[in-house]
């Protein structure tokens, strides 16, 4: 018996689920202070908590505590909640398709988003206006936008036929990089960069304002798709058991889809394209707790978040005081990760 | 409970069942028969309420739109015949979500998936992953399953629907009587069932009645005794078959003979 | 709250703190170095690449996307930042805590690089020294040349790929017309793939590529020998001529020397 997964679902002591949970958040705390703390701008834990009350703070000055108030917190807080989201529409999205290879990206999501972003870039070049400003909002718009598409193609006699959801998001996929290839074709210098940049994805945008503009959307995502996790976990056993269950699969399956893009939009407009996430940090959390949203979905949520505060502090400090973009570290960080849990678990079949 | 009325079922401008009529009564475990392709699942998911279709369906007397979504999963439920699960639930989380049309606590909802375990001899498996057991435990998980959604075996006013697919047909003999007799038991408290099934025999020892599907309609209902005859077992199925009593229970058996190639 | 806080560093600063300033912008870099006010400077961005001493210093990222707290870690009194550097979120935060940002227009020519540099001069207080440069560099510049001699090609890369050429709005394109070159990939803006095909019918006279390209395949021989080359009769001759990348790439105060070096080529040719 495989001992990663004994004692599943009996409520009689501390299940595993909760012990992992529990190391989860442990793990949390832990990067809390090391991300807050420790920085270019200042290397002491205290950090993390002299923001608090600086008057009993000395050894810091002005400039720090103002950068671990204005930088380093929403940047904090920002790590959190993309971490958390982009695990749960991992999860979500692999529910929906039936299917544990499945991520957002693969209905055309981020595509979506990256290319009106990018189509948003090389036009403001063209008419002269400022893109940084608005590319979240933009960004957002083609994600729902695309995913609207997707949704409409899909849908047979009143069923949304997930094979066909992935197919044509692959398409989409497809056609909107070669969109995204002909507009950088015609931008021009900086809007060429700007594009590289945002594709690479970085959490450096965060700031108090970004984060409330954005908080809405995030927590509708967050919020709703918890709330839908006993039927979405239905659908893994099947969409007609699940109907012969009493879920009305059609309206789940649209709020499903609307909650993931709305979540996955507003993340990709934040922070670029950040890739990994949410196809490798389901697996580790199913790895451990078995694929039961009810166990695994808490779970997967908080090993985003450690996923995401992991990487963003390695990004700011590995070439201090440069950055790097943190879609390379989520991957460099994750996949090891998940190919020894793999290992393990085989181990442990009999 | 449920009776059918001239029911048709097409899909994509062809008749798959042509204005057929019939019903399963409280304590009826109702063989649906035929041939292959003779219509047999498109009618268990008709009457589940997958497929649209013209004429009437009453389940507990209302007709079956009428019902609302979750009750209806209360009362009815359905097996099918492939239940490959491609996620590697245990056979707790399996058997417990079946309880999801129930607002109860985890407790509850432990006490009952452990009662159901127990009915379908699966108290020592529930912490086992169901991909790991072998085909004839995978069915006793998903019959608990079903259990479990309908509230078996509790005491209960209302009557409860069991549809099957052809739930025996990858068992070995000792687990097809054991699911079946299983199935009769709970028929027999005051509900009813209505299983597709290929196996003649194994019908005639378990069912109470049955409707035989040939050419899109109706050939014949009603108790299997009268209705599993030599005549209509050689039209539906196009070959001589013979009936004759079965010597230790109360059932017609079928016996085919050997038949030359070309 | 955010005006509260600058209003304590102001407090918290020790009155005639020592210029701490960061560079964002390649082109910013190499002329502070010119103005001879390279000791104030404590960090530069990635694109900062000439003189040598300057790699040397800390690097905060590329200037489009400079490390907020990695720039004010470096707890700079001044920002030089070319226009283009970004994102408009770091500047702000950074100004946000009393660093000076200052802002400076792309120079897309002789005359607006002259103005780039005064503009430097009055804000490192390097008066003299910029106008001393300013006239060393008027001086040495040959004079726009009134006829087109000969025609060239400007190359960022050749490979499977392609070509990409420099087109109109570089300064590549910039530094063939004083020398009196035509160039070939005029067609386009910017630095665009061009069809070999075009050019077998338009053949340029010579080719240029950056330093650092034509290393990256192995030298000059190399380079020319390139597939999509091959219909060139620059290439098979190998007429190349191999510029410093900075030089060549972005506007710099050594913009005399660039020229010079295209017209001696042209002339030996």
């Amino acid at each position: 018996m495989n001992t990663l997964t004994l004692s599943r679902f009996t409520p009689i002591t501390l299940s595993q689920t909760h012990k992992w949970m529990l190391l989860a958040s442990v793990c949390i705390f832990a990067l809390a202070l090391l991300s807050i703390g420790y920085g270019p701008a200042g290397w002491d834990w205290r950090l993390a908590i002299a923001w608090l009350a600086p008057e009993y703070f000395n050894q810091f000055d002005a400039l720090q505590i103002n950068v671990v108030m204005q930088i380093r917190l929403p940047r904090f807080v920002l790590a959190v909640l993309v971490g958390l989201i982009l695990a749960q529409t991992g999860a979500a999205t692999q529910a929906l398709c039936r299917n544990p290879l499945a991520d957002p990206s693969i209905i055309g999501i981020s595509a979506g988003a990256a290319m009106v972003a990018v189509a948003f870039i090389a036009l403001s070049a063209q008419f002269n206006f400022n893109a940084q400003l608005y590319l979240p909002y933009a960004s957002f718009l083609g994600a729902l936008g695309v995913t609207s598409l997707v949704y409409f193609i899909a849908k047979q006699q009143g069923q949304i036929n997930i094979t066909t959801l992935i197919l044509v998001g692959v398409a989409i996929n497809a056609l909107a990089f070669a969109i995204i290839g002909l507009l950088s074709f015609f931008a021009d210098d900086s809007a060429l960069r700007l594009i590289n940049y945002w594709t690479m994805g970085s959490l450096g945008g965060a700031s108090w304002s970004t984060i409330i503009q954005a908080a809405p959307l995030l927590l509708i995502s967050l919020i709703g798709l918890w709330r839908l996790k006993e039927p979405m976990n239905l659908l893994l056993i099947g969409e007609s058991q699940a109907q012969y269950l009493g879920v009305d699969t059609n309206k789940l399956k649209l709020y499903v889809i609307i909650l993931v893009a709305l979540g996955v939009g507003a993340v990709v407009a934040l922070t670029g394209l950040i890739g990994f996430v949410g196809l490798v940090v389901p697996h580790i959390a199913r790895l451990m707790v078995g694929p039961h949203l009810r166990n695994m979905l808490p779970l997967c949520m908080l090993i985003g978040v450690v996923v995401l505060l992991l990487s963003d502090w390695l990004a700011r400090i590995v070439i201090m005081p440069a950055e790097l973009p943190i879609g390379i570290i989520t991957a460099l960080l994750g996949a090891p990760l998940f190919i020894y849990l793999i290992v393990k678990n085989k181990r442990g079949w009999s | 409970m449920i009776t059918f009325n001239n029911l048709s079922v097409g899909f994509d401008n062809h008749n798959v069942l042509n204005t057929i009529s019939g019903s399963a009564k409280q304590g009826q475990l109702v063989a649906l028969l035929g041939e292959n392709g003779a219509g047999k699942s498109t009618l268990l998911h008709t009457l589940a309420g997958m497929h649209s279709f013209t004429g009437s369906v009453l389940f507990n007397t209302k007709p079956l739109a009428s019902h609302a979504k979750k009750r209806l999963a209360t009362q009815r439920a359905v097996m099918m015949q492939a239940n490959h699960v491609g996620f590697d639930f245990t056979v707790f989380e399996l058997i417990a979500m079946g309880r999801y049309p129930y607002v109860e606590s985890l407790k509850m909802q432990s006490e009952k998936v452990h009662k159901y375990a127990a009915i379908m001899d699966l108290s020592h498996y529930l912490t086992r992953r169901v991909s790991a057991l072998s085909g004839g435990e995978q069915q006793r998980v998903h019959m608990a399953r079903t259990l479990a959604q309908l509230n078996a075996f509790t005491q209960s006013a209302e009557p409860k629907l069991m549809l099957l697919d052809e739930p025996t047909s990858a068992l070995d003999m000792r687990h097809q009587h054991a699911l079946l007799s299983c199935i009769k038991t709970f028929v027999e408290q005051g509900n009813s069932a209505i299983i597709a099934i290929h196996d003649l025999n194994l019908a005639s020892l378990y069912a109470t009645d049955a409707i035989l599907l040939h050419n899109k309609k109706v050939l014949q209902s009603g108790p299997i005794n009268t209705v599993l005859t030599e005549q209509n077992l050689q039209q539906m199925y196009a070959m001589k078959l013979h009936v004759n009593p079965h010597p230790y229970n109360d059932a017609p058996m079928v016996f085919s003979q050997r038949q030359e190639f070309l | 709250m955010k005006y509260l806080f600058i209003l304590f560093a102001l407090m918290a600063q020790p009155a005639l703190a020592q210029e701490r300033v960061i560079s964002a912008g390649g082109t910013l870099t190499e002329i502070i170095y010119a103005l001879g006010k390279q000791n104030t400077l404590v960090a530069v961005d990635q694109s900062s690449m000439y003189p040598q001493q300057a790699t040397q210093l800390p690097q905060v990222g590329y200037y489009r996307d400079l490390a907020a707290e990695g720039v004010l870690s470096m707890r700079p009194t001044t920002l030089l930042a070319l226009e283009g550097a970004g994102r408009s979120q770091a500047l702000t935060q950074i100004e946000a805590t009393g660093v000076n940002v200052i802002h400076y227009k792309k120079p897309t020519s002789v005359n607006e690089l002259l103005a780039l540099i005064k503009r430097l001069g009055d804000d490192l207080n390097a008066k003299q020294k910029a106008q001393s440069l300013i006239t060393h560099i008027t001086k040495s510049l040959p004079e726009k040349a009134k006829a087109q001699t000969h025609s060239a090609l400007f190359l960022l890369s050749a490979n499977e790929r392609g070509l990409v050429a420099a087109g109109q709005e570089t300064v590549p394109n910039l530094l063939f017309s004083y020398a009196g070159i035509t160039n070939i990939a005029a067609t386009h803006s910017g630095f665009k793939a061009i069809s070999s095909e075009v050019l077998a019918v338009n053949q340029p006279d010579f080719l240029v590529a950056p330093a650092h390209v034509v290393q990256s395949i192995g030298g000059k021989q190399a380079f020319c020998k390139q597939a999509p080359l091959r219909l060139l009769k620059a290439a098979q001759s190998c007429n190349l001529l191999v510029m410093d990348s900075l030089l060549s790439l972005g506007m710099s105060p050594r913009i005399a020397t660039a020229i010079n070096e295209l017209n001696e080529y042209k002339t030996q040719l």
